[in-house]
């Protein structure tokens, strides 16, 4: 498991989540620099992310939508309110029925050539918070079970 | 979906690509988590969203954190395969 620490605030509505790589901080930033890469980790299972924006500049904007298993299309977009590569990333993240958080990522060089990531995620409200998981519902709920299929059968073999 | 109202566990299957299984041991996942509440109705169970629960912030954090969990181990799955 490459994610290294949690840390919840529920009173400031924060999530901070640490994670180890086998990589180089180059590498890394890839994952969130190139929207080829972002589509392939960014939507829960079963919701595939298509990026079809993707300016990763200061006031710039990636856009993207999820494809849920009906053909449904779930659109979301990041406003990038700062970026510093390959080592840090701000922007706020929503949608047409999605709340607007702040993301911010930091990437760091660790012994051995590994690379820190710690991603923290902050909500104005938890009216926003709880608006991801119940508009509508279906990216929410299905985001759910799709990650819950994946603690109940990590390997995949159902 | 459940959130808004009652569904039966056969009918969440239809609305999703997995087995009535599948659904079934999400569901008891779901229950465990006291995220829904299951009623039994005749031969069909039913299944709710427990608002109240996903409403307070401890346990919006960890559904945000399943989340995330989830991207970061994609990630490596792509770092793995690039």
């Amino acid at each position: 498991m490459p994610v290294t620490s949690v840390v919840k605030d529920a009173d400031a509505r924060t999530l901070t989540i640490t994670a180890r790589f086998d990589a180089s901080v180059e590498r890394v930033w890839r994952l969130w620099s190139d929207p080829r890469q972002l589509e392939r980790w960014w939507g829960p299972p079963g919701y595939p992310a298509t990026v079809t924006e993707h300016d990763l500049v200061p006031g710039g904007t990636v856009a993207y939508f999820m494809t849920g298993p009906d053909g449904e299309q779930h659109h979301g977009w990041w406003r990038v309110r700062g970026v510093d590569p390959p080592r840090a990333l701000e922007f706020d993240d929503g949608g047409p029925d999605m709340p607007t958080g702040a993301i911010s990522v930091a990437l760091s060089e660790l012994a051995g050539g590994d690379t820190q990531m710690i991603v923290t995620a902050s909500w104005e409200s938890a009216e926003a918070m709880r608006r991801i998981f119940d508009t509508g519902t279906d990216a929410g709920m299905t985001a759910a079970v799709g990650q819950i299929d994946e603690l109940l059968d990590p390997k995949g073999t159902t | 979906m459940v959130l808004h109202e009652q569904h039966s566990v056969s009918d969440l299957a239809r609305r999703y690509p997995i087995s009535f299984a599948a659904v079934h041991k999400h569901v008891g996942a779901l229950e465990r988590a006291g995220l829904v509440t299951k009623t039994r109705h005749g031969r069909e169970q039913r299944v709710r969203g427990d608002v109240a629960t996903l409403r307070s912030a401890h346990r919006l954090l960890d559904e945000l954190e399943t989340l995330w969990r989830g991207r970061i181990d994609r990630m490596e799955q792509v770092l793995e395969c690039p």
